[in-house]
């Protein structure tokens, strides 16, 4: 198993735990991943705004990249999997937008031909590694353990897209369940972490990742397991700045990335994962593994 | 409306592309206020005024003009969960995104955090160039600390820069 490995701007500059997990659990289970030369931004968060066309272009461009390596994206981020996954569909849908994407790709000798597909990393680790195999890989079952999952908006919506997840999302709850922890339901299980609001109301922001965050508190669960980078970083960093957090170490709610998660499980070290990285309060979780 | 003064010819052919989508898709798709979208929005639980179903109606009643200028069209999340729950099909999400790229046309204000962004793709291929990051201990740590191999970003940046350029000057 061979993929072209794109973690998006976020785990690359900022996020190193979910870099770091993700290389070190999949590199164990066996999937290749190759470095995408070349690679860019894929322009959902940044020239969306300012050029829709641009934004195509920079996704078509990474997928054109990965069809010269002869090989399949695989994404960590939600956002860029749907950036993928909508702009592939407008691709293949507008040839008038397909004719602009590929003269400008021409200018730099690529092309887009739509060979290259793209994986989510929990489409990968639960369609194609499969359930068994990973539950094989667990050195330090997580006998106990009840936690909330936080799949994020873009592992099922939208529908007409036919998202990883979509639309009941239980693969992360199953891919947990596979380390032998529980999951259960909470309520605004479904509900966005509000991290894109960042960039307009930080506030605000915090405000809609801290009626999460005081669900799963007062469900008694053990954390908050999530597979986006952007729910991670706004769940786990921005949780000093909300209200469930508020002066009280004691109630702040344990964040845990689902590579970090299934490291401790296949017993990787700590650090390896970038478990240092993380601000909430995860050492309980990792004493007990 | 939009006819702010600096706007050029290519910025007028795009808003023109743009609110012929727009005003299409509601033409197309009769919104009938039912307020599923705004009970859904997690966003609407959380800021007071925020509200899918009354951008939906400005819109469909030509009202754009203010609602262009209203903090509200950057405040939703982009969680697309109105439109999963729209009777009608409508997706408000997506008018919310192309109501965004006409304000920025217009040269009305928006936040400015999506500058930084599209600065930060021009310099190096990615939102920013890859930072020292602060642990529980509060020591940096940095890639190369981390043994992470190096970002390996766009290599020309002028090249994929130019290309860029070209595409933003077509009007595109
Ligand atoms: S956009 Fe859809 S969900 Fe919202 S008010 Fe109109 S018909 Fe109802
Ligand atoms: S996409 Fe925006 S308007 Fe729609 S439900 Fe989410 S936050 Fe609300």
């Amino acid at each position: 198993m061979m993929y072209a490995f794109y973690p998006g701007c976020l785990s690359q500059t900022e996020m190193f735990s979910c870099l770091a997990s993700a290389r070190e659990v999949l590199n164990r289970l066996g999937v290749g991943l190759q470095t995408m030369d070349g690679s860019s931004c894929c322009g959902y968060q940044s020239y969306r705004l300012s050029s829709p066309v641009t934004w195509k272009y920079l996704t078509a461009r990474n997928l054109a990249l990965a069809a010269r390596m002869g090989h399949d994206i695989l994404t960590n981020c939600n956002d860029c999997y749907l950036s993928f996954r909508k702009v592939g569909k407008e691709l293949a849908d507008d040839p008038h937008l397909k004719g602009i994407v590929d003269d400008a790709l021409r200018l730099e000798g690529l092309e887009y031909n739509a060979k290259a597909g793209v994986c989510h990393i929990a489409e990968v680790l639960h369609d194609r590694i499969g359930l068994k195999r990973i539950t094989e890989a667990v050195v330090k079952p997580l006998k106990g353990f009840r936690f909330a999952t936080q799949p994020g908006c873009h592992m099922f919506r939208p529908e007409e897209l036919a998202m990883p997840d979509g639309p009941e999302p239980r693969k992360l709850d199953e891919l947990v369940e596979a380390l032998g922890a529980e999951t259960s339901d909470y309520p605004h299980r479904l509900d966005c972490c509000g991290s894109p609001m960042q960039a307009s109301d930080e506030e605000a922001s915090l405000r809609v990742a801290d009626r999460k965050l005081r669900s799963v508190r007062d469900g008694g669960f053990d954390g908050i397991v999530t597979i986006c980078p952007h729910c991670f970083r706004t769940l786990d960093a921005g949780q000093g700045g909300t209200g469930a957090a508020s002066g009280d170490e004691g109630k702040r709610v344990p964040v845990i990335h689902y590579t970090q998660l299934l490291g401790l499980a296949m017993g990787f070290s700590p650090a390896r994962l970038g478990l240092q990285f993380n601000m909430s309060p995860v050492g309980g979780i990792i004493d007990r593994v | 409306m939009l006819l702010v003064p600096e706007i050029n010819e290519v910025e007028v052919r795009f808003i023109s592309k743009m609110l012929s989508r727009l005003v299409g898709e509601m033409n197309a798709e009769v919104c009938d206020q039912c307020g599923k979208c705004s009970s859904a929005c997690p966003v609407s639980k959380e800021i007071e005024g925020f509200n899918p179903r009354q951008m939906i109606a400005k819109v469909s009643m030509g009202r754009l003009d203010g609602l262009l200028k209203e903090d509200a069209i950057w405040t939703c999340t982009t969680c697309l969960k109105c439109r999963e729950r729209c009777p009608e099909d409508i997706s408000p999400y997506d008018v919310i995104l192309i109501l965004r790229n006409l304000a920025y046309r217009a040269g009305y204000s928006y936040p400015a955090g999506y500058d930084d962004f599209i600065k930060g793709v021009k310099e190096s291929g990615f939102i920013s160039r890859p930072q020292a990051v602060r642990g529980r201990g509060g020591v940096k740590v940095s890639r190369a600390d981390l043994g992470l191999p190096e970002v390996s970003g766009p290599g020309d940046m002028a090249k994929f820069d130019g290309v860029i350029e070209g595409i933003i000057r077509a009007g595109k």
